[in-house]
């Protein structure tokens, strides 16, 4: 028996990296993680022939905008974690912006799920963008179209 | 396709990537490790598949030289499917992530194909998902069977 390769002390060094690629209050991935996984959800595409969905929840907040009181981001992510599959990315990418990346996606049809799922089912008012990519994308220009497509505020019913 | 995994721009945030990359092979140090394998994880279990993790570690030519790390890293990139991980977590230490292994033959081929003709030899460490893994258990299971070797 060996013992282990010590450049593995450095793992200890890199743990805490990690801590740095997570957003502190809601422990969300920020835009360096959402970045990384969009792209390797492109890359599975490419194997899959499946699509990639993006979302962008500009302002979220739960409930209509009318009701006074504003808890802030988490309820929203907590709401929207058992909406989606456990493979699903929800992203901090602003003070009250989140981004959400499904993989797997068939085209327009399923997507239009996931946003009802988001806005009827569990009921989140926001600005929203969406985006559905293929392999040809890479994952600035796949953000970057839902990015730009959240315009009008959806308001829960 | 070979893997991606220069996306965030060394010169646009040397600290970012720092904190992602290893600059010598490009390849996704420790951080960007767990969390792929986290998401593998996830996956697997959606799909009812199996995430398996190889460790290459202490890697050396035939003469017992030390080899170019970034050409390795290549080479291990171009042996698994675009959306597989290839880390180096170490100096001497690369980690393969695969998804959806449907058996252990898919794991045992993708290990003959990671080290056929690699022209290099190394300690292989193999360890396959199992219910109720995290990616440190699963990980740290692979570097443990990697730094053992028979007397």
């Amino acid at each position: 028996m060996t013992t282990r390769n010590p450049d593995l002390a450095q793992l200890e060094l890199q743990r805490r990296a990690y801590d740095h690629l997570i957003d502190r209050m809601t422990g969300l991935p920020k835009w360096g993680l959402l970045i990384d996984r969009t792209m390797m959800a492109i890359a599975r595409a490419a194997r899959t022939n499946l699509h990639i969905a993006v979302f962008v929840l500009d302002e979220a907040r739960l409930g209509h905008r009318s009701q006074l009181a504003d808890p802030g981001l988490l309820p929203v992510v907590q709401a929207l974690r058992p909406r989606l599959r456990p493979d699903d990315t929800i992203a901090r990418i602003g003070d009250r912006r989140l981004a959400v990346v499904c993989t797997d996606v068939r085209a327009d049809v399923d997507a239009a799920q996931i946003l009802r799922r988001m806005l009827v089912d569990v009921g989140v008012s926001c600005r929203m963008g969406v985006a559905v990519g293929t392999a040809a994308d890479t994952a600035e220009k796949l953000i970057g179209r839902a990015l730009m497509s959240a315009g009008e505020r959806v308001e829960a019913a | 396709m070979a893997q991606a995994t220069h996306h965030i721009r060394v010169e646009a945030d040397p600290v970012q990537y720092d904190r992602m990359f290893d600059r010598e092979t490009g390849l996704p140090r420790w951080p960007l490790l767990l969390d792929r394998t986290a998401i593998a994880l996830a996956r697997a279990h959606r799909v009812n598949r199996v995430v398996a993790v190889f460790v290459l570690d202490d890697p050396r030519l035939f003469d017992g030289a030390l080899p170019d790390f970034g050409d390795l890293g290549q080479r291990l990139v171009a042996r698994v499917r675009p959306d597989d991980t290839v880390a180096r977590v170490g100096r001497r230490t690369f980690v393969v992530v695969c998804n959806d292994i449907r058996r252990d033959q898919d794991a045992a081929a993708v290990a003959q194909r990671l080290v056929h003709n690699s022209g290099v030899i190394a300690r292989l460490g193999v360890a396959l998902g199992v219910p109720g893994d995290t990616p440190e258990t699963l990980l740290e299971r692979s570097l443990d069977q990697a730094a053992l070797t028979l007397p």
